[in-house]
């Protein structure tokens, strides 16, 4: 076996499969800062070029550039706010804080390091774990899937924080999400309102960008101010990110915990990147000292937690791909398919005749994980002068790509609708202080809940909780849940006991947004209910049935918590004695952790301007919709971009034309001359045919 | 004399409007790039087919245009079926393949659709896909006449897939008990499942267990108990088809239904309105690729069968399929547990 490594590793120091390596790295890195894109676009986009290439340059090119978008999407993460791929939403929370108080270069530095190490463990774990592969494989069954998808679904109470009712509002609204389309088993169409584009329900990429770009580019744009805050100068200096370098070494004991926990959840099919990293964060906040009151503020610990798992992904959904041809994420599909295509079968094979090809793959993971790491530490400093840009030219910008990202989620308009709805929802959410993750959380484990959970009840009946791995995990899963209340019991016999009586009194002022809010999610688990009602086979309304009634006890809690029950005893119940308040310390007890997600103060911005200010921007958002509608949405980018910049911005016609021209160019050859985007039809184009007759300019 | 001088002008001029008509295409074709839509997952075989197409098929096109490849998946191919007949060019710059069942799920009517196949221009197949159905090794029953008594547990994908609707066929048509569990993802997730004893069979084609476990046939693994298509698949001589073992005409009639789905296998269309030159035009340079060497070597490599089929034959199916009687479509929507479309 380790003749074999060896052989793998001089086979691919070949100069030739190196330079390939570095060149898959480069496009990898570049894809992973452009948000909506990733190793997904990239390697469908050159899988073609590697037909008459070896199998082991192949790969090492592949995999060079699928293993380390993971580390480049750090970028617009911690920077802007804006996750460059759905692995790096989690990053957000304390990246861009840090970004804002101008410690971007240590949070880059910690991201990685922490990355690079991340990776790097995954490759490693892939690489001894060789033998044992299929035996691993075949004891992790529907069960044992199922379990580890309700333990991740199970943090979403701890990414629920401070507001544990909103968090579990959010997690069923995540699940109806998830349950939008086409229901594979039982075949009804759920919820689809008479639309394609929701036959097969909604895609993570434009959620992603709408629940966390819209509201973030929203924010500072409201506030008009540039990304770091205070004047503080956003330079990425060398000593900076070797701050974040020490902090991700002396936190090791941290980032081999979530890269193990990157590698496990990635080889699962089907968890993979929109969720490990929030698994990861979501781990890293339970168990780390403090992180109640500084994790979402900035705290190191929170960017090292979720890098650190994003990267290892990779080398564990290696694992389903080469044991069984299960591709664990959609890049491994793509690197299946290429398999195929030079002959490779996955599975038995790949561990004993051409072992040496499983090597190969080890062996890029790890190789690209370094070299990616190293080139993003080279060019940190030049990304981050970006963030000294003015708001009024940056917003646009980061909205246009945002807009053409989520365009790539299917191809279809509704992938822009969606990003606004979500980027409404997420805007409303943030402001009001419910919690996104777990929504995004339940929204991607949802389907796969649900179709674990009937093959599990078909085989195995009751039997499948007591099978040796599920059990284990399920326990794992129950302490994780009861802990907090477990302490909290604990902890409050020890404090000074004070109980307030429960006096129900309505409270007018609490007919506010917030409540609006609950209101409205109340309605719609009822509309769900109400849906499922219409002669649904029982598989299909099963889940929907009961995830709504649960959103419907939970909304209607929250509103009648809001409504009538005093802050005063709420308080009490988590524990809180009248002498904190007093005190001033209007935080709450070690034991219920603090809110898990970003939150941003305007000052004394008054409220009115405030108002006007959200009221512009989700304007200059609907008239990038109606203008792509019109004459395109990539003529729309242009429009769009001049008329935000010279209108709301005011700057002067050279800056904005020195901006919009090259940034249209650079958008035209990307999305239309190099990834061949599909747009969607505009009205101009339906009354001029002729506009869409030349391939170089089919757009409208 | 006259005559037959009138009628050599007019041969004349046919003869040189036909050349004008390649010229014209040529001229079109020349320098383009053409777009392959491909309405599937971008790793599955419609894509590995779409891709042998479109590194090959250029040569033989006249002004030898270069084809890329833009993958729309999504709602069983119905989005970029739908794409293909409002949206896209009508010029020839742009052509699809479509998941095989798109045509037949048209007239069965279970879904929506917002597009007409009748009127698409098809350019030819590269090969129907025959799908079976197969029982693990250690199913306690072993062939259709076993299954008959006992309850035997079937991994499919989802209700609309093939994996669900022949042993669906099997259970209403030859009292089967299959107990078919729906959920899992893909063909690697259906293998992986009978390996870990979940479940005792699968169905999908042959050729996903020759290209992704090859070992269950040298082994003897899996053993299929009845393929799909009008004449029995020649990697399997001894498995009977649908079709043969009906038992009325009805039954029958069904199953011809059903084994047309299959023959579309990896076919190419154009939308309705492209100008017939080019149509004739891309048939002709298809039919020559498919005799291509490099061709044949690629799919063999891949193993992918290439089993091809003219446009003119892939019309004829689509006549087959408008005609078939609303009685056998009743019947076939029945028996494969297709939901009639609500008011």
């Amino acid at each position: 076996m380790l003749d074999m490594a060896i052989k793998a590793a001089i086979a691919l120091s070949d100069p030739l499969r190196i330079s390939f390596l570095g060149l898959g790295v480069i496009i990898g890195l570049t894809l992973g800062v452009i948000p909506g894109l990733g190793g997904l676009v990239g390697l469908s986009l050159l899988l073609p070029f590697t037909f008459a290439m070896d199998p082991i340059t192949a790969f090492a090119f592949l995999m060079g550039l699928s293993s380390v978008a993971a580390t480049s999407d750090t970028i617009p993460a911690v920077l802007f706010g804006v996750p460059g791929t759905v692995a790096s939403a989690a990053t957000i929370l304390d990246g861009f804080p840090m970004a804002r108080k101008g410690e971007a270069g240590r949070a880059f530095g910690a991201a990685f390091t922490a990355s690079v190490i991340g990776g790097l463990f995954g490759a490693v774990l892939l690489g001894i774990s060789i033998p044992a592969l299929r035996p691993f494989m075949l004891a992790i069954a529907s069960p044992e899937l199922l379990a580890i998808c309700i333990f991740g679904l199970s943090l979403a109470a701890v990414l629920a924080g401070r507001s544990p009712m909103k968090g579990l509002v959010a997690v069923c609204l995540g699940l109806i999400f998830a349950a939008t389309g086409e229901d594979q088993g039982g075949g009804e169409l759920r919820w689809t309102f008479d639309t394609l584009y929701l036959y097969d329900g909604f895609k993570t990429v434009p959620i992603a960008l709408g629940l966390f770009a819209i509201p973030e580019v929203a924010d500072m744009v409201i506030q008009r101010s540039t990304i770091t805050q205070g004047g503080k100068a956003a330079v990425v200096t060398r000593a900076s990110q070797w701050q974040g370098v020490k902090d991700a070494f002396k936190n090791w004991f941290l980032v081999l915990r979530c890269s193990s926990i990157g590698a496990g959840l990635g080889a699962v099919p089907g968890v993979g990147a929109p969720i490990l990293d929030w698994v990861a964060y979501g781990h890293a906040a339970r168990t780390e000292k403090g992180a109640a009151e500084t994790f979402g503020k900035g705290d190191v610990r929170g960017v090292i937690a979720s890098e650190s798992s994003n990267n290892a992904k990779e080398g564990g959904s290696l694992v389903p791909t080469i044991a069984f041809g299960v591709p664990g994420t959609a890049s491994m599909a793509l690197i299946l398919g290429a398999l195929v295509i030079h002959g490779i079968v996955p599975g038995p094979d790949m561990l004993s005749k051409n072992l040496d090809v499983t090597y190969a793959l080890v062996w890029s993971v790890a190789i690209a994980n370094i070299i990616g790491a190293g080139i993003c530490f080279m060019f940190a400093n030049q990304f981050a002068k970006v963030a000294t840009i003015r708001i009024g030219i940056l917003a646009p910008v980061i909205l246009a790509i945002v807009f053409l990202g989520a365009f790539q989620g299917k191809h279809h308009w509704g992938d822009i609708y969606t990003l606004l709805a979500f980027g409404a929802l997420g805007f409303a959410m943030k402001r009001l202080r419910w919690p996104r993750p777990p929504l995004i959380l339940g929204f991607v484990l949802g389907e796969l809940i649900e179709s674990y959970m009937f093959i599990s009840a078909n085989v195995f009946g009751w039997s499948w909780m007591t099978r040796p791995i599920t059990a284990i995990i399920l326990l794992v899963t129950v302490y994780g849940l009861t802990r907090p209340l477990i302490r909290h019991y604990f902890s409050k016999s020890k404090r000074e006991q004070t109980k307030v009586a429960l006096k129900l009194k309505f409270d007018r002022a609490k007919l506010n947004t917030d409540f609006l809010l609950a209101l409205l999610l109340l309605a719609a688990f009822c509309g769900v209910i109400y849906e499922s009602l219409d002669d649904w086979e029982f598989r299909s309304r099963l889940m929907p049935q009961v995830i709504g009634t649960t959103g419907i006890i939970f909304s209607t809690l929250l509103i009648f918590m809001q409504l009538f029950v005093p802050s005063n005893f709420i308080a009490a119940l988590k524990g809180q004695t009248p002498k904190d308040r007093i005190a001033g310390q209007e935080q709450e007890p070690e034991s219920v952790s603090g809110h898990m997600d970003l939150v941003t103060d305007f000052g004394d911005l008054k409220l009115s301007a405030i108002r006007l200010r959200t009221a512009v921007y989700f304007g200059w958002c609907l008239l990038y919709l109606g203008a792509g509608a019109l004459i395109g949405l990539l003529p729309a980018m242009f429009v769009f971009l001049v008329g935000y910049m010279r209108i709301d911005s005011k700057e002067k016609w050279s800056t904005v034309l020195l901006i919009a021209i090259p940034m249209w160019i650079l958008a035209y050859i990307l999305f239309h001359q190099v990834l061949h985007v599909p747009w969607p039809q505009s009205i101009i184009g339906d009354i001029f045919p002729v506009l869409r007759t030349n391939s170089d300019y089919n757009f409208f | 004399m006259k005559m037959l001088k009138s009628l050599g002008i007019i041969g004349l001029g046919g003869l040189a409007a036909l050349a004008m008509m390649g010229e014209a295409s040529a001229q079109f074709f020349k320098g383009k790039t053409l777009s392959l839509v491909v309405g599937a997952s971008n790793h599955g075989t419609y894509a590995a087919y779409s891709r042998i197409l479109a590194q090959h098929m250029p040569k033989y096109i006249p002004g030898n245009p270069k084809i890329i490849l833009v993958i729309k998946g999504g709602s069983g191919g119905r989005i970029a079926a739908n794409y293909m007949h409002n949206v896209a060019p009508k010029d020839g710059s742009m052509f699809s393949i479509v998941l095989q069942t798109v045509p037949v799920n048209q007239f069965l009517g279970g879904k929506k659709a917002r597009f007409d196949v009748r009127q698409w221009h098809w350019i030819g197949n590269m090969s129907p896909l025959i799908n079976m159905l197969a029982l693990w090794h250690k199913s306690p029953a072993q062939s259709m006449a076993e299954a008959k008594k006992m309850s035997v547990k079937i991994a499919a994908t989802g209700k609309s897939s093939p994996t669900f609707i022949y042993p669906t066929l099997t259970n209403t048509y030859f009292g089967t008990k299959f107990n078919i569990i729906t959920g899992y993802k893909g063909v690697g997730g259906l293998n992986q499942a009978m390996e870990q004893g979940e479940v005792m069979g699968r169905g999908a084609s042959w050729l996903s267990v020759m290209t992704k476990a090859p070992h269950y046939i040298s082994k003897k693994l899996l053993k299929p108990i009845v393929v799909d298509g009008f004449k029995r698949d020649p990697d399997l001589p001894n498995t009977p088809t649908f079709i043969e073992l009906a038992k009325n005409d009805e039954q029958k009639k069904v199953f011809e239904l059903v084994a047309i789905s299959s023959t579309f296998g990896r076919s190419f269309f154009y939308p309705a309105g492209v100008p017939a030159d080019r149509i004739a035009t891309m048939q002709k340079a298809f039919d020559a690729t498919m005799k291509d060497a490099a061709v044949i070597a690629a799919m063999k490599k891949q193993k992918l069968p290439l089993n091809p089929m003219t446009g003119a034959e892939l019309h004829g199916l689509i006549k087959k399929i408008s005609g078939t009687n609303p009685a056998t479509l009743a019947a076939a929507r029945k028996a494969m547990g297709v939901k009639s479309k609500k008011k």
